[in-house]
């Protein structure tokens, strides 16, 4: 018999108590980690988002958007004077040294249509383009003049091998490859080379420019005096409305972390001090034969420390899958079972010094019971 | 050869605005393997003088020597030490942990030993088979009757082989067939060389011990 043995008895013993404590510690640590995991989730998708995106700095042309409202309703945004971005930009890119240029990937995009359906084009240096974008893999080959690659979405929806053809703006290109799913825009486009891209779309300027510089952040002030007529955005600044977003996401997750932190440990001390009022015999009895404080102080931190931990680790458990279960909901996306070393380590630490702050003062009352006064009969 | 010394012990409680004196110049010398019985009214003070000679409520003044130690010198945790070494309880209402087995609760006070856990248990079914419990060393409490948990009590008591035991009305809720049980126990824990002192009401007791010591109103007043 040992101390613990006492404590794990005790445990047994009040099965209500312990179950009311242990369900306080899950649902805090379930709640917080699903919080915090959805967070770090965000902040890892962003992340992934950002790596993968091989450019940091996209030049389009500037045009002009306004919204229209009309009785209350809103028309949908209207672009005008759109300008373009001619076939010198590239060359005027190419010889600013300054830029400090990696890489660079012009593209032609437009539409195109079939009998049946609209499709992405895409006109791309092949070589440029997989430079910058080398997670992109293809099954089959490149496509030259005349001829096209297709993305893993629109191949499998219309249920297109290499070797068929698709109709683009009546005529017919056959299919040399087809990309492999990237999660991205990429899933349902048709690529081809510039040529075809133009006679195809009819599109004669560049639509986008996608940089690689080693100076992303001054590209955008270089950029304003070499294309006066594009629009110059730093990766950085698209996801900037994000980044925001994700991180007031995160702010809230600690914070209510942190509130319900403070409320159980409020529940805890609240119950536990009450277990002290209904356990004074006892503590009389094992103060009686001999028990010092620190051996009854010792009895209540194992009991707490039983409870809290298998609170934290069920909690983290369930939060993991809640947040699973839930992210398809709340970001539009699954999420796998991922374990968190520092989210599991933190929600479990957090959980057992959650139970010990609240067991202090109980426990500091429960040792300087007096055995008399605890034991009536004496 | 005296075992316990108490030396003009005084106890007073504050009720309210009044001093209550519960023992007045107390003085008593208890030898080792006494069998003692402490006998008075009910709130004449006998329970108030077994707690301070146990160890459990200082005194308000004088001294309490136990195997010559000055117990009441020794700081708080000291003093649980030496109850631990000295003396084994036994409480009218048997006390036990409810929670616990019959063998758990004999156990109890060698929880706090270096002891490995199997010659704790040696122990605790040794006592237990001198109490005659043994066969029922798994049940809790609540499981046993009145006498069984003196018993288990008592078994409690002695398991850590203390010196001393005091047993506060052991016999108080006991039939009278029950009682004699543990009087006869008593008798052969104190044949064995135990030290034991037992406050009771009940004159019939007399007959099992070697001497009895009569308080009344917070004095001694007689010492046979």
């Amino acid at each position: 018999m040992t101390l613990t043995d006492i404590a794990i008895q005790n445990l047994r013993r009040r099965k209500g108590k312990t179950l009311f404590l242990l369900l306080t510690f899950i649902l805090v640590v379930a709640i917080s980690v699903t919080l915090n995991s959805l967070a770090k989730n965000m902040q890892a998708d962003l992340q992934k988002s950002l790596t993968q995106y091989g450019a940091n700095v996209v030049i389009t042309p500037k045009s002009e958007q306004f919204t229209l409202s009309y009785g209350g309703l809103s028309v949908p945004g209207v672009n005008y004077e759109v300008k373009h971005l001619s076939a010198e930009a590239l060359t005027q890119l190419k010889s600013y040294p300054d830029l400090m240029l990696n890489s660079i990937a012009p593209k032609i995009i437009g539409s195109a249509s079939s009998a049946d359906n609209r499709y992405l084009i895409i006109g791309v240096d092949f070589p440029s383009e997989v430079k910058m974008k080398p997670w992109w893999h293809i099954e089959g080959r490149f496509p030259l003049e005349q001829e096209v690659l297709i993305g893993y979405g629109l191949a499998k929806q219309e249920n297109l091998v290499i070797g068929d053809t698709l109709e683009l703006n009546r005529r017919i290109y056959p299919i040399v490859g087809i990309m492999q799913s990237t999660g991205g825009s990429e899933d349902n486009g048709v690529f081809t080379d510039f040529s075809t891209a133009r006679w195809i779309t009819g599109i004669d300027s560049w639509s986008m420019i996608e940089l690689n510089t080693a100076q992303p952040a001054n590209t955008a002030a270089l950029l304003s005096k070499v294309l006066p007529d594009a629009k110059v955005s730093e990766i950085s600044q698209l996801v900037q409305g994000t980044q925001e977003n994700i991180d007031r996401f995160t702010s809230f997750s600690l914070l209510s972390s942190l509130i319900l932190g403070l409320i159980a440990i409020l529940i805890i001390f609240v119950t536990t001090t009450g277990n002290i009022n209904d356990r004074i015999t006892e503590i009389g009895i094992f103060r009686a034969i001999g028990f010092r404080r620190q051996h009854i102080f010792a009895i209540f931190i194992r009991e707490i420390l039983l409870i809290s931990l298998a609170g934290g680790i069920i909690g983290y458990l369930l939060g993991i899958l809640t947040s699973a279960l839930i992210a398809p909901m709340v970001l539009q996306k699954s999420m796998s079972f991922a374990f968190h070393p520092f989210i599991a380590l933190t929600a479990i630490g957090a959980s057992v010094i959650i139970g010990i702050v609240s067991i202090l003062f109980p426990a500091w009352l429960a040792i300087n019971i007096d055995p008399v006064e605890a034991l009536s009969s004496i | 050869m005296s075992l316990i010394k108490v030396c003009e012990v005084n106890k007073s409680y504050g009720v309210g605005d009044k001093i209550v004196e519960a023992l007045s110049n107390i003085n008593l010398e208890i030898n080792q393997g006494e069998f003692l019985a402490l006998m008075g009214p009910s709130g004449s003070g006998k329970s108030t003088l077994l707690s301070i000679i146990g160890g459990l409520t200082p005194p308000t003044s004088g001294t309490l020597q136990i195997d010559d130690i000055d117990v009441y010198a020794l700081d708080s945790e000291r003093l649980a030490d030496f109850r631990h070494e000295y003396v084994g309880f036994v409480f009218q209402q048997y006390q036990l942990i409810p929670y616990l087995t019959a063998l758990e609760n004999v156990m109890l006070p060698l929880a706090i030993t270096s002891r490995p856990g199997k010659e704790q248990r040696e122990m605790a079914l040794t006592v237990l088979d001198k109490v005659g419990l043994r066969s029922k060393s798994l049940r809790l409490p609540n499981q046993l009757s009145g006498g069984e948990q003196n018993r288990v009590a008592i078994a409690r008591a002695i398991v850590n082989r203390p010196a001393i035991i005091f047993a506060d009305e052991p016999t108080g809720s006991l039939d009278s067939k029950t009682a004699k049980e543990l009087l006869e126990l008593f008798q052969t824990l104190n044949k064995d060389g135990l030290t034991i002192i037992m406050v009771t009401h009940n004159e019939e007791n007399l007959a099992w011990v070697n001497r009895a010591i009569y308080i009344r109103d917070g004095v001694l007043a007689q010492i046979p």
